[in-house]
């Protein structure tokens, strides 16, 4: 462990030193837009780097360490680090650095006290990134469940933290620097929005205490880095950036989850809007096209991927089968006048309210954007749009660009997670309110406190179970630890047909191998069992193959351990 | 160090009113169509509709600020009612 402690510390010193270099050539010389550059920057090398590795058998600690070292040598021989430049304190007020830091630092022991709890990061997201590391490459097996072949940009940057210590007690770091990009993002999208410096760092610490941002940043679900990275072009076109700057945190986008590129209708008329003011342009117009292409690869690399593997881009969305209802597969293709009104009026309605259902990560019939954006942001987007015209415009794209969205997805009970970026705009006019009304300010402290007191602890398991998980050593925190009965050494096998949880089968450490199985029928799985060498597996089965299936338990072939696992006698 | 936002647009140019108050009248009358009328007081949007339409008509007055802190303290009190449970839930000792 030592080793990659070792490696981690490397790796992490080149990709931001990397990130220095590539940015002094990308700078615009608008500092809320540089700060925006610098995060989007440093997680496209970082996805960049994970990509290169995936593909090359370079995925471990070792590979991405050397690899890191090697960068840092040469940026140290070319004396990159001369030109490290501190920048100054930021001019946020001390109440509002104090929550920011409070925050901050929040932030990192939930990263170091959690592991990853919720239902769609154990059964798509993280499985993925568990194998990857197993095999230190990409690999055709992703997991059983259907979404695990979407595309994976987020899970790039858990891989790179993943990877390097083979654990993952430092994954939900991935979370926390699209955090910090959600808070750069807002703050450069408030000073073009003409809310003074201070108002616009109070605005990003609004934003970051939102429930469901704050609550996903540590809880590896992918909703809140589409927020930031659609937040940032928000940004990026207020500023009336270059198309090569706007193509850095798109591609991303691209790559994260094609619900953010649903949002672009808005930031595009936000963009036209600005067209005629002073151009935001990089220094280096060559490397930004460098950049540019990069991020372009990362966001095409999943469709191509895909269209290789299964013939499909967006495989299997355009594959419906039995199995698609089974796994709570619903995926929406083009936009549905039924979604919008069913979605806008569920989201106004009732969602908004956050009262079916407590804070937690996967926001299951809520949309917790929390006490600021209902109360005193709600009222504030209207009299800052009647004061100022640029909220104005900026409020009309985010609204166009949030009514896209909920035209091109399925009504269920998550879908407001997609439209995480529009309480952005709601903490913009409460910042910008409360500077020249002090019932306001007020309003917003109360809020903004009520909110990090409401989130501190996600509501996705219960909270005995919550403080359970946060008491285990950090080498054995799983939530397997949680199951009635301990896992049993060696390889477990996987039939999932319906979605389960199948990443705490791999161990915080990934030393557990998972045999995904897929026999045509249940009765076929003992030998399927028997010639991988397996002893236990884990089911998950519909509502007639589980009837056969529990013909085989009641038969004496198999042995029930605990919920959905079962040892093969 | 303060950066000048990019837009030469002045602040402080109103819509005009009229355009203004169609807008709060169609989100009013479309919170009527979308809500259950026994419910419509308690329907934030229809509460902000209803503040925007007087924002939008009324003459200045020092009248106004008072009805933007009782807007703001309706809103909170409605979401605040929603979270009564949460925190019974919190309180509950899981099974």
């Amino acid at each position: 462990m030592i080793e990659r402690m070792v490696w981690l510390l490397l790796a992490n010193a080149g990709a931001l030193l990397l990130t220095h270099a590539g940015h002094r050539r990308l700078r615009t010389g608008v500092a809320p837009v540089d700060a925006v550059l610098f995060v989007v920057l440093h997680l496209l090398l970082l996805s960049g780097s994970v990509l290169a590795a995936g593909m090359t058998g370079a995925l471990s600690a070792r590979g991405l360490g050397i690899s890191g070292t090697l960068v840092l040598g040469l940026l140290l021989i070319l004396g990159e680090h001369r030109r490290i430049a501190i920048p100054p304190r930021p001019e946020m007020g001390r109440w509002t650095l104090a929550m920011a830091g409070i925050v901050g630092i929040r932030m990192l022991a939930q990263v170091w006290l959690y592991a990853p709890f919720s239902s769609d990061t154990a059964a798509y997201h993280l499985p993925k990134v568990a194998e990857w590391v197993r095999a230190a490459r990409f690999t055709r097996e992703m997991g059983s469940d259907l979404a695990a072949t979407f595309p994976a940009g987020f899970e790039l940057v858990e891989a790179w933290w993943a990877a390097l210590l083979h654990h993952d007690v430092l994954i939900e770091l991935a979370g926390v620097e699209y955090a910090v990009l959600g808070f750069v993002a807002v703050r450069a999208l408030g000073s073009a929005l003409g809310l003074s410096e201070r108002a616009s760092w109070t605005a990003a610490t609004l934003y970051v205490l939102v429930p469901l941002f704050n609550l996903q940043a540590t809880s590896c679900l992918n909703d809140a880095p589409v927020a930031a990275l659609v937040i940032a072009l928000f940004a990026l076109a207020a500023w009336n950036a270059s198309p090569a700057l706007l193509m850095l945190p798109l591609g991303l986008l691209a790559g994260t989850k094609a619900t953010g590129c649903f949002a672009l209708p808005g930031i595009l008329l936000l963009w036209a809007w600005n067209r005629r003011n002073p151009k935001t342009a990089p220094s280096g117009k060559r490397v930004a096209a460098g950049f540019s292409a990069l991020a372009a690869g990362t966001g095409i690399f999943w469709y191509a991927r895909n269209y290789l593997w299964f013939g499909d881009p967006v495989y299997p969305v355009h594959s419906p089968s039995a199995l698609t209802d089974l796994n709570l597969f619903h995926v929406q293709t083009g936009p549905s006048w039924n979604s919008l009104a069913s979605n806008l009026s569920t989201l106004v309605s009732s969602m908004v309210r956050d009262d079916l259902m407590p804070p937690m990560a996967m926001a299951n019939r809520t949309a917790e954007w929390g006490w600021v954006p209902f109360s005193v942001g709600a009222v504030a987007v209207i009299l800052e749009a009647r004061r100022d015209p640029r909220i104005r415009r900026a409020l009309t794209a985010f609204l166009l660009s949030a009514l896209c969205v909920l035209a091109m997805v399925n009504p269920d009970s998550w879908f407001a997670r997609f439209v995480l970026f529009f309480p952005a705009i709601a903490c913009i006019a409460t910042a910008g309110l409360a500077e020249q009304c002090r019932p306001a300010a007020l309003a917003a402290a109360a809020g903004a406190l009520l909110q990090f007191l409401g989130t501190m602890v996600p509501r996705d398991m219960p909270p005995r179970a919550m403080a359970r998980l946060v008491a285990m050593p950090w080498r054995e925190k799983s939530v397997a630890g949680l199951l009635s009965t301990p896992l049993p050494e060696g390889p477990i096998g996987v039939y999932g047909v319906a979605r389960m949880r199948t990443y705490q089968f791999y161990g915080p450490d990934f030393a557990r191998d998972v045999v995904y199985l897929r026999p045509e029928d249940p009765v076929d799985l003992p030998k399927l069992m028997r010639q991988h060498g397996l002893s236990v597996v884990a089911v998950k089965l519909p509502r007639r193959m589980n009837v056969q299936f529990q013909e085989l338990v009641s038969r004496g072939d198999f042995r029930k351990l605990d919920e959905d696992l079962y040892a093969l006698r | 160090m303060e950066t000048p936002a990019p837009t030469g647009l002045p602040a402080r140019i109103a819509p005009a009113r009229a355009v203004e108050a169609l807008g709060a009248v169609a989100l009013i009358l479309w919170r009527l169509w979308d809500t259950a009328l026994v419910g419509v007081w308690r329907d934030w949007l229809m509460i902000l509709g209803v503040f925007w339409l007087i924002e939008a008509v009324a003459p200045e007055h020092r009248w106004r600020r008072p009805l933007a802190i009782a807007t703001v303290a309706a809103l909170a009190a409605l979401y605040a009612v929603g979270q009564v449970p949460h925190l019974r839930w919190l309180l509950t000792p899981s099974p």
